[in-house]
């Protein structure tokens, strides 16, 4: 097992397999990030991530239906699993650990420079 | 809607890359981001998108799963396991196979072994790549190569050692055969040679005792052969032993060498010093004289970094300076390699047995053609077969077995077969090789043949063939699709009906050019054998002169003559059947008391004044020497193509004409028809005839038909009563033109062997062929005969496809046949006209024997019991 770490990418499709289900699938995926992050990613970086957390376990996946666009190509539909799910989990905890110990003046903007 | 359509390139570039179980996914994604970029910016930037995406995709290659087995040599095994079963099931098949691949393997390498040993004459000498011969080419009147002569004077050698600073050392040798003592045994030596010492400086002698530089340099002394040790001494030790030459001169043996190996163009058995030839022509100062003596084998080897060309260019200016200003009008001297004489020259006068690098050729043609068709065999019966086998294939790939195992399936198989029949054809030639030794007289070194690296040469050969007999129907087998074989929808092996047809016709073709060439070879040696050279060449018995005979010639002739069983006896300087050698260069004719060059090479023939009437040649013009003529000793007689290139009309111009030849000034009493003096590969020469009584060569003796036994015997006694010291020898002539072309016998016999397999191992992939058809169409048979067809319209039916591949094959082989042997034929200087005779012999011949082949098979198909082949259905 290549641990259960995953990069910052990696969750954000994870995420968006989530938000997309049941109709998460690679152009889809790759739209859905377009649509709401400043980002632009292309097909082949998300099948790549894709692929890797299938491998990690994070995602199952089956062939849908086919549509005409697809040239009678099968789409392949991605599912969180449930180890995906509690490392969404873990990551998602983690971080509001570590949110909550950030005293309030280091996001306010403290400065040794400024006497008080 | 418009349709677009994804770039073909790239998608090929995916399709190659891609994992193939995530290329569903992924070509789906792009075709749907492709149609949606395509509608929203056009379809270029579509298309841009599409490509550059299949690019990016090479991130997620993968190395292909490949089933690198653990069980590799496992599935070697079992391929070879499978082989064996199909071999064994398929016997007949087998048989035809192996039979046809070994004996053209064992074609293979007779061939080979016979090329060998002639593409390596002469090089075992250590200095054979600078080793070189002075030869020296008489042109003709009209400037072609007249005389070109592998021998030539004394003076050259000397002189060309003074004049070329190149030439490291040069040797002549001449041959005097004479007769050889040692106590009691004596020996007719026809080779003893006589040589400067630093022949051994340029020819590889191998001491074996006592010393042969040296040896040879000593007054009177011989250096001899093992194979001549054994036979003069025996056991004894040879060194210091004293043999007689001719009873002239006793010669101390100082050194023994061994043989010389039989792929030398010179042989020496024993050798004595020059000096002695030299003293027996009067000195050196008479020698450097004898420019016309062209008898005398010149070698030489140049400085290790000296320039031929140089030497070569020096040639002319060489002839010049020491023969005057015309020596080069209508000759020249010529240099050629030492390793060049026995395939690239074949001069007048060679010592040798020469041979022509284009028989080197054509035999390694024939051999090549020969396994072809045996590989053609087996490319022939294995898609013939493919229909059976095709059904095997379908099951094995449906149980997993890819293209790949298939692939290496069916060449094992082919390869197997073909290591079968190396083995069996080193057996056959192993068996063969004394028989093939025998007949083409040749040593034929297995040794050189049996090394580590010709093995493993042989053996990649044998994969090299089976993988090229194997290739086709591997990977013809394992295209057929799985579901249309196993639905039984690949019919009879008939995709490739017409290359199989193709093939036929090759062999066929090969098979019928061969066997026109060789009867065209035997018309043509048989008309060389039998055509009437000009004079009687039957009951003529040669009796070899020598020093006591000839003190006694006149009587001895005498003698003969009286005899009952004698006709005539006439004496001559060389006998019909040898080489006319001596020359004295050109004629000069007188025309109105001037002497004018005429620039013709005659070869000059001395005989007695019985010699014509002896061979009854006949007169055209004027008369035969006469005794009634004291001056005839200065006259002489011309044949027509002397005459003719002299440029006299016709015979009554010549007779009575004053011509000068080699300094002597005579008058021209009579013109002879033209003979045959050599052999009939030879064009007749200008001969020159002058009159000898004392001295001659040989006696032409014409006995009476019957009785021959007793004559000879009567002749042995007159012979010993003048000879004593000398036994005779003897020998008929005819016998002598026999051996002239044994050779050439040889090779037409060598070719009848060759394209008779060729024609055989034909027919036996005909006979597969046939038989294979028979047993596809036996259902189509039994139904024809239970409809009432006879016997002979099912034989003609199955017969007529083959027997029109055989005509077609005909069609084609003819004009190639005719170009050939038009091509070898211009190479003789009498030649047969080509007629159709042996054309209409070779179709008769190749259509009996594969009407015969076929008919085997379809007769036996055409009287079968139609219930037998219809009861299963």
């Amino acid at each position: 097992m290549k641990g259960t770490n995953i990069g910052e990418f990696e969750e954000l499709v994870l995420l968006m397999v989530g938000v997309l289900y049941p109709e998460a699938y690679g152009v889809s995926i790759k739209n859905e990030i377009a649509l709401r992050s400043s980002r632009k990613p292309t097909l082949s970086a998300v099948h790549a991530v894709l692929q890797r957390l299938q491998q990690k376990g994070f995602l199952k996946s089956e062939f849908g239906e086919t549509t005409k666009a697809r040239g009678g190509k099968r789409k392949k539909l991605f599912q969180i699993t449930a180890q995906g799910s509690k490392v969404l989990e873990e990551v998602r905890s983690m971080r509001n650990e570590l949110w909550d110990q950030i005293p309030k003046v280091a996001l306010s903007g403290f400065s040794y420079q400024r006497p008080l | 809607m418009k349709l677009f359509k994804p770039p073909k390139l790239a998608r090929k570039f995916l399709l190659w890359h891609c994992d193939p179980d995530l290329l569903e996914e992924i070509e789906g994604d792009l075709n749907e981001e492709f149609e949606i970029i395509s509608k929203r910016d056009g379809y270029r930037k579509g298309r841009l998108f599409y490509a550059f995406e299949t690019i990016r995709f090479v991130r997620m290659y993968k190395p292909k799963k490949r089933i690198k087995s653990l069980n590799t040599m496992d599935m070697l095994l079992n391929y070879f396991k499978l082989a064996f079963r199909n071999l064994r099931k398929h016997k007949a098949f087998s048989l035809i196979n192996i039979l046809g691949l070994s004996v053209g393997l064992a074609c293979c390498v007779l061939i080979g072994l016979y090329i060998s040993e002639e593409l390596n004459y002469d090089r075992f000498h250590a200095k054979a790549d600078r080793t070189y011969r002075v030869t020296r080419l008489f042109k003709s009147s009209d400037g072609g190569a007249g005389l070109h002569l592998s021998r030539v004077a004394p003076p050259f050698a000397t002189y060309m050692k003074e004049d070329f600073d190149q030439i490291e050392s040069i040797a002549r040798f001449v041959n005097y055969g004479g007769m050889v003592k040692y106590e009691d045994k004596i020996f007719n030596e026809t080779s003893f040679l006589w040589a400067d010492p630093e022949i051994v400086d340029i020819l590889s002698f191998e001491v074996i005792a006592g010393e042969i530089r040296n040896g040879l340099g000593m007054p009177n002394s011989v250096v001899i052969s093992e194979s001549a040790s054994a036979k003069y001494f025996g056991g004894e030790d040879p060194i210091g032993k004293t043999i007689n030459y001719d009873n002239e001169v006793d010669l101390m043996v100082r050194g023994v060498f061994e043989d010389f190996p039989q792929t030398s163009s010179f042989q020496f058995d024993l050798v004595g010093n020059m000096n002695y030839v030299i003293s027996s022509f009067g000195g050196s100062q008479e020698v450097i004289k004898m420019w016309y003596r062209n008898q005398f084998a010149t070698l030489f080897i140049l400085k290790n970094n000296a320039d031929l060309p140089q030497v070569e260019g020096g040639l002319n200016d060489f002839l010049t300076r020491h023969l005057g200003e015309d020596a080069t009008d209508g000759n020249e001297l010529q240099i050629q390699k030492l390793t060049d004489i026995h395939l690239h020259s074949n001069l007048a006068d060679e010592q040798g047995r020469n041979s022509d690098i284009a028989y080197i050729f054509i035999f390694a043609a024939i051999a090549l053609l020969i396994l072809v068709i045996a590989c053609i065999n087996y490319m022939n019966l294995a898609t013939a077969k493919a229909s059976n086998r095709a059904k095997e294939v379908g099951m094995r790939k449906v149980f997993g077995a890819a293209k790949g195992n298939l692939v290496y399936q069916f060449l094992v198989e082919s390869v197997l077969l073909v290591l079968i029949s190396v083995f069996i054809a080193a057996g056959i030639s192993l068996l063969t090789l004394p028989a093939f030794r025998s007949f083409t007289g040749l040593e034929l070194d297995l040794g050189r043949l049996l090394t580590g690296a010709t093995i493993l040469k042989i053996l990649a050969f044998s994969l090299l063939i089976g993988i090229l007999a194997g290739s086709y129907p591997a990977f013809y087998l394992t295209k057929f699709r799985i579901l249309k074989v196993l639905k039984g929808k690949v019919s009879a092996g008939s995709r490739n009906a017409s290359l199989r047809k193709i093939l036929v016709v090759f062999q066929f073709t090969i098979s019928i050019i061969l066997v026109v060439s060789t009867i065209v070879v035997f018309q043509q040696l048989n008309f060389i054998q039998n055509k009437s050279l000009g004079y009687d060449k039957d009951q003529m018995m040669i009796i070899s002169s020598n020093s006591e005979l000839q003190q006694n010639y006149n009587a001895f002739k005498g003698e003969l003559t009286k005899l009952a069983g004698v006709r005539s006896v006439g004496g001559s300087i060389f006998i019909p059947s040898s080489q006319l050698l001596n020359s004295q260069g050109s004629a000069e004719i007188e025309v109105n008391g001037e002497l004018k060059s005429t620039g013709v090479g005659l070869k000059d023939l001395s005989v007695d004044h019985d010699f014509l009437t002896t061979y009854d040649m006949e007169i055209l013009q004027g008369r035969n020497f006469s005794r009634e003529f004291e001056t005839d000793t200065a006259n002489f007689i011309l044949n027509q193509t002397a005459v003719k290139r002299i440029g006299w009309d016709d015979a009554e111009d010549a007779v009575g004409q004053f011509i000068t030849y080699g300094g002597v000034r005579g008058q021209v009493i009579g013109v002879l028809k033209d003979f045959h003096f050599e052999s009939l590969q030879s064009e007749i020469q200008p001969v020159i005839l002058t009159l000898n009584t004392r001295r001659n060569g040989a006696l032409s003796v014409k006995v009476e038909a019957g009785n021959i036994a007793s004559t000879i015997d009567q002749i042995e006694d007159i012979y010993s009563g003048f000879a004593p010291n000398f036994p005779i020898r003897f020998n008929f002539l005819d016998e002598r033109f026999e051996t002239l072309y044994q050779t050439e016998s040889q090779r037409s016999e060598l070719f009848t062997v060759f394209s008779g397999l060729a024609i055989f191992l034909a027919c036996l992939g005909l006979f597969g062929l046939t038989s294979f058809t028979v047993i596809q169409r036996s259902k189509e048979i039994s139904i024809r005969k239970v409809l009432g067809a006879s016997v002979n319209q099912i034989v003609g039916i199955l017969s007529k496809e083959f027997v029109m591949l055989v005509v077609v094959s005909m069609v084609l082989a003819f004009p190639l046949a005719w170009y050939f042997m038009g091509d070898w034929l211009a190479g003789y200087a009498y030649r047969i006209d080509l007629t159709w005779v042996p054309f209409i012999a070779a179709a008769i011949v190749a259509g009996m024997i594969a009407f015969l082949t076929i008919s085997i098979q379809t007769f036996k198909a055409a009287v079968s019991n139609p219930s037998d082949s219809l009861r299963d259905d």
